[in-house]
């Protein structure tokens, strides 16, 4: 059973749970907080004959992609809602794209 | 100074695939989504352009572009405009065959009471008529629907009666083994130009073997030359389903289409309805199935490079997802889901259900997609409670695993197989086999178009203006 503790000043609630989720095929997830401190235990289930090494470097790479991807999403989320509306609000003035 | 667009990425082999909203795509360095959002990049940098020619960076807080990218947005999801455009009638349940991967339990020839009643057959099409799709198809599927032509029939006069003033563009296809393509049922096609989808699985002894018959092959292969005879080359086409057999033919199951005269081939996996549910092991299915695609896919390229075109269907649907600002027809790849959205069933039983594989389920008893009664209103089934629940999950831009996902663009959300594989219509993408499949193939398609661009880049560019022109 592999044990980390995250940092969540470093890595967000969300970013956490978007990493686990990804674990979730392989491994029972268990999180304990304590502070700032988030304590994953990943508990092998049956079928998983992986390394604990190959987990944590995965885990490790997913954690830092998806807080790379947070920080798109939150800077671009205003815009992503102003884009959506323009392209669905009915707005005639549009050029349509014909095949 | 830069400001970020929406985009999404992943490490992809030695690189980082970069998508956008609109499902532009773009290989980098890796570690390059890290500088663009740490500020890194400078002018001087060829990669700045490609971010800003691209759509995933802007000198401004809101791109001048912003119009073009809305208008590619809607254009992507142009699909949404005409609502529900693909009707499925579901004739009869009667079969004269028996595949062994049969996924709509199909009866006996001579079982009683599978065949819809004619008074639920024009309800249904007075049903269709009340989408507001301006282009409308008629699908007629079973079962076998050549074994009841009178519905057939039944249901096309009704539907050009109603046309007289509705105006709509009407398509009629008549899903048929071509097994009992009699007189009757041709001249019914050839009277309102129905297009024919029939089904090949290969060679001779593949294809008999997967219908249980001895002799199927050269019926089926009678019956598709007599339909061309008919209505022509261009009216018929082939379906293929990859049976656990079949996977050890990729290269014979597409030389035994071009022996018969067809110019392309769509690459269908097993799906986990009706009989089909007896294969026992549908990861290692899963795995086998992703690389006999691969490998039949490979055979594909290097036929086209002799010179002799030839269309694998699945790939070019996604290359037009991939390369072109274009939505595709395809239900299964669409986000919004295709249920009730694209495609809706009337089956044999006088229900409507939310999809084709959505009736199959209710043949082993589970009625959760069944939208209500043909007699039922237009607006209670399509707008109802049910396919509103439905759309609390049919967008892969709000579901786990699918909202983050760079091949969002390429794919398409499908609560019905969710639930009927992982027990909920949400699903839960870790552990779902069809992101496994969806997820392997659009990869294998963008490393070909990374890794061999200039080999397969016409190649691919043929398929799609090929559909286009």
């Amino acid at each position: 059973m592999l044990t980390l503790t995250i940092d969540r000043t470093i890595f967000t609630d969300e970013v956490i749970s978007k990493a686990v989720y990804w674990e979730t095929n392989q491994y029972f997830v268990t999180h304990q907080l304590n502070g700032n401190a988030e304590t994953l235990c990943f508990e092998p289930k049956p079928q998983c004959n992986e390394d604990e090494r190959a987990l944590k470097e995965r885990f490790l790479t997913r954690l830092n992609d998806f807080k790379v991807q947070q920080i798109v999403d939150n800077e671009t989320k205003d815009l992503r809602t102003i884009l959506y509306i323009k392209a669905f609000a009915n707005n005639d003035n549009f050029e349509e794209i014909s095949e | 100074m830069y400001y970020l667009l929406p985009f999404r990425f992943e490490r992809f082999e030695d690189q980082e695939l970069l998508v956008n909203e609109v499902g532009d795509y773009l290989f980098c360095p890796q570690g390059t989504a890290s500088r663009i959002v740490n500020r890194e990049l400078t002018e001087e940098e060829d990669l700045y352009h490609d971010l800003l020619a691209n759509f995933f960076i802007s000198p401004t807080p809101i791109p001048s572009t912003i119009d073009v990218l809305a208008a590619r947005l809607r254009t992507k999801k142009a699909f949404l405009d005409s609502f529900t455009a693909l009707h499925i009638f579901v004739l009869t349940l009667r079969c004269n065959q028996n595949c062994v991967y049969c996924q709509a339990t199909s009866q006996q020839e001579c079982a009683q009471g599978k065949d819809m009643q004619l008074s639920d057959l024009l309800k249904a099409v007075e049903l269709m008529f009340r989408s507001p799709s301006e282009h409308l198809t008629m699908e007629f599927q079973g079962g076998e629907p050549s074994l009841v032509p009178h519905l057939i029939r039944a249901a096309i006069e009704k539907a050009e009666e109603i046309n007289q003033s509705a105006h709509k563009t009407l398509t009629y296809v008549l899903c048929t083994n071509s097994v009992n393509l009699t007189d009757d049922v041709l001249s019914i096609c050839k009277q309102y130009n129905i297009l024919i989808s029939t089904s090949l699985d290969g060679p001779r002894a593949l294809h008999n073997s997967n219908r249980g018959k001895i002799d199927n092959y050269e019926k089926v292969v009678a019956g598709i030359a007599r339909a061309r005879q008919t209505l022509g080359e261009d009216k018929v086409s082939a379906l293929m389903t990859t049976s656990v057999p079949a996977l050890n033919y990729p290269k014979e199951i597409v030389d035994a289409y071009r022996e018969n005269g067809f110019r392309s081939i769509f690459i269908r996996a097993l799906n986990p309805y009706g009989l089909a549910t007896e294969n026992n092991d549908w990861q290692a299915y899963t795995t086998c199935f992703i690389e006999f695609y691969k490998q039949m896919l490979d055979y594909i390229i290097e036929i086209n490079k002799s010179g002799e075109l030839f269309l694998e269907e699945f790939t070019r649907l996604i290359l037009q997802k991939i390369l072109t600002p274009f939505p595709i027809g395809f239900v299964d790849l669409q986000s919004p889901a295709g249920i009730v959205n694209s495609v809706v069933v009337y089956n044999y039983d006088g229900y409507v259900y939310a999809s084709d594989e959505s009736r199959m389920l209710a043949e082993a008893g589970d009625y959760t997609f069944r939208l209500g009664s043909i007699s039922d209103t237009y607006e209670s089934l399509f707008y109802g409670e049910k396919a509103q629940r439905f759309a609390d999950c049919w967008a892969t831009e709000t579901i786990a695993g699918c909202s983050d996902c760079p091949l969002q663009s390429y794919c398409g959300a499908d609560p019905v197989r969710n639930y009927s594989t992982q027990g909920s219509m949400y699903g839960h993408r870790p552990t779902s086999l069809l992101c496994q499949k969806y997820k392997a193939i659009v990869e294998h398609i963008l490393s070909l178009l990374k890794n061999r661009g200039e080999e397969v880049m016409p190649i691919f560019t043929n398929w799609i203006k090929g559909r286009n022109a």
